[in-house]
């Protein structure tokens, strides 16, 4: 497939807007957007087509005399280690939920006694809801992971990234109304304007 | 029906909007041939979104046609012509109708809805016959609701994944769209979880006088509606967003080939707009 068409710019755009346009498609499908979505993989591909895309070009545009200034990205999912009570079986958890393998993740969860469920069985336990689409559950287990081990840096993220859905999706930058407060403003900046385009104009 | 999924339409470019009503025209034509005229009034903006989004997959250019038609006999409108998703949607629009009237007569023993259910017996069956998959869905995951009812569920998760799961195989049900089978599934999972939180929001306080089932009237029972909205509404916000946040993902990674101006604005301003109008609604005096 043409890599500008992948990248979406026009064959004469400039260096710069070749890069700009591919760094919008990296932060796009960035593996940490869709780390916990069950088109992970889709994801993925599509980065790889992107990144691909952008390597044809500039080494085309090298071969012919034009420079570019390379952008060098990769990812790699940290993989911390974890220890205590059941730690291998969640590490199992963890590679079934990388693999798509949600019954088999829940099942060991169940498992686990309910005495021994900590900090990270209710992380866990959360991302596979949130993989699930039960985000109400999702919410209600990672608040739990953050209360039992409040330091903990993966859990507090996970916390943080589902407390703010709403604030960022209603202010998603497609949107030109933006939301709600923000159409009280573009009254108020109207009733102004109205104001000036009468002849009074005042400061509001 | 629902209507929640539609485009902000003062955010729409004029010849985007007449591609939008292009394929509403067509819908409700292609209904009107299929079936039977009293249907077109059940026409639906959700249903003109499945068939302009599985119409954008194909590089087919659209075409329309000018012509009259019975709701405006005077002014020519521009009608999109025939293609197999107007025809899906169309099927999809007559089965969903069906079953909700159906669902309303027994809900609320509605004469209108026992009169229009019975009306529409006949073109329903006819649906069935056309996509027996799709409606086959529908039945089973209706069936699991009115057990959830009876039951009395107050968990949103539970309920809303039903609802949520029927969207997701009429999606799948549609012809042609093995390659991106994936992405449409979740995009309309959670387009359904959606529609459902949202309408249950939207119809707390009829379904309090009506003493008809609301899972959030279930979950705080001793309470007023008009107190639960306000109780609830972080919750339903995050709940929205979330939904709405991974259908957007889901609709990013699907090879879009043309109305993509149209398409983004419904899944990224239409569903806000809608949003923030039912929270406005069902909070007054500004108390969010």
């Amino acid at each position: 497939m043409d890599p500008y068409k992948i990248l979406g710019v026009s064959q004469s755009a400039s260096d710069e807007e070749v890069k700009s346009a591919y760094i919008e498609l990296v932060k796009k499908f960035h593996p940490d957007k869709y780390a916990d979505n069950p088109l992970k993989e889709l994801a993925q591909e599509k980065l790889k087509e992107i990144n691909e895309a952008y390597d044809t070009i500039t080494k085309q545009r090298k071969a012919s005399g034009r420079t570019s200034g390379g952008y060098s990205n990769s990812y790699s999912s940290g993989s911390s280690s974890y220890s205590g009570t059941n730690a291998s079986i969640y590490q199992q958890v963890r590679n079934l939920l990388a693999a798509n393998q949600l019954d088999r993740a829940e099942q060991l969860l169940n498992n686990v006694a309910t005495n021994d469920r900590n900090a990270q069985w209710e992380y866990l336990t959360g991302i596979l809801s949130l993989r699930r689409g039960a985000y109400d559950n999702a919410k209600m287990h990672f608040q739990k992971a953050v209360q039992m081990d409040p330091n903990n840096a993966e859990y507090n993220q996970a916390y943080q990234s589902v407390s703010g859905a709403y604030t960022t999706y209603s202010g998603n930058p497609y949107r030109a109304g933006g939301n709600s407060n923000d159409l009280c403003n573009v009254c108020t900046s109207m009733i102004c304007l109205n104001l000036c385009l009468n002849g009074l104009c005042f400061r509001c | 029906m629902f209507g929640y999924i539609s485009p902000n339409t003062r955010e729409l470019k004029l010849r985007e909007y007449d591609t939008y009503k292009a394929y509403y025209c067509g819908l409700c034509k292609m209904i009107g041939k299929r079936y039977n005229v009293l249907l077109k009034n059940a026409l639906s903006n959700d249903c003109t979104f499945l068939a302009l989004l599985l119409s954008s997959l194909s590089e087919q250019k659209d075409q329309a046609d000018s012509k009259r038609c019975m709701a405006h006999p005077t002014k020519k409108q521009l009608i999109l012509r025939e293609n197999e998703y107007l025809e899906y949607a169309a099927d999809i629009n007559v089965l969903l109708t069906y079953y909700k009237l159906k669902d309303n007569a027994d809900d609320e023993a509605s004469l209108t809805a026992k009169v229009g259910a019975a009306g529409i017996k006949s073109s329903a069956e006819k649906a069935k016959k056309y996509r027996p998959q799709a409606a086959n869905c529908i039945e089973e995951s209706l069936k699991k609701l009115k057990k959830l009812e009876n039951e009395k569920c107050s968990d949103i998760d539970l309920v809303s994944d039903v609802f949520a799961t029927m969207m997701e195989g009429i999606a799948a049900s549609a012809p042609n769209i093995e390659p991106y089978e994936k992405q449409l599934k979740w995009l309309f999972y959670n387009i359904g979880k959606y529609i459902y939180i949202l309408d249950a929001i939207d119809d707390l306080v009829k379904d309090e006088e009506k003493n008809c089932y609301n899972v959030f009237l279930n979950k705080y029972k001793d309470e007023k509606a008009e107190k639960i909205a306000v109780e609830i509404m972080e919750q339903v916000k995050y709940n929205l967003a979330m939904s709405l946040s991974e259908a957007s993902k889901a609709y990013e990674l699907l090879p879009i080939q043309k109305n993509e101006g149209i398409l983004k604005n419904i899944i990224y301003d239409g569903t806000v707009s809608v949003m923030d109008a039912v929270i406005k609604r069902r909070c007054i005096d500004g108390s969010i």
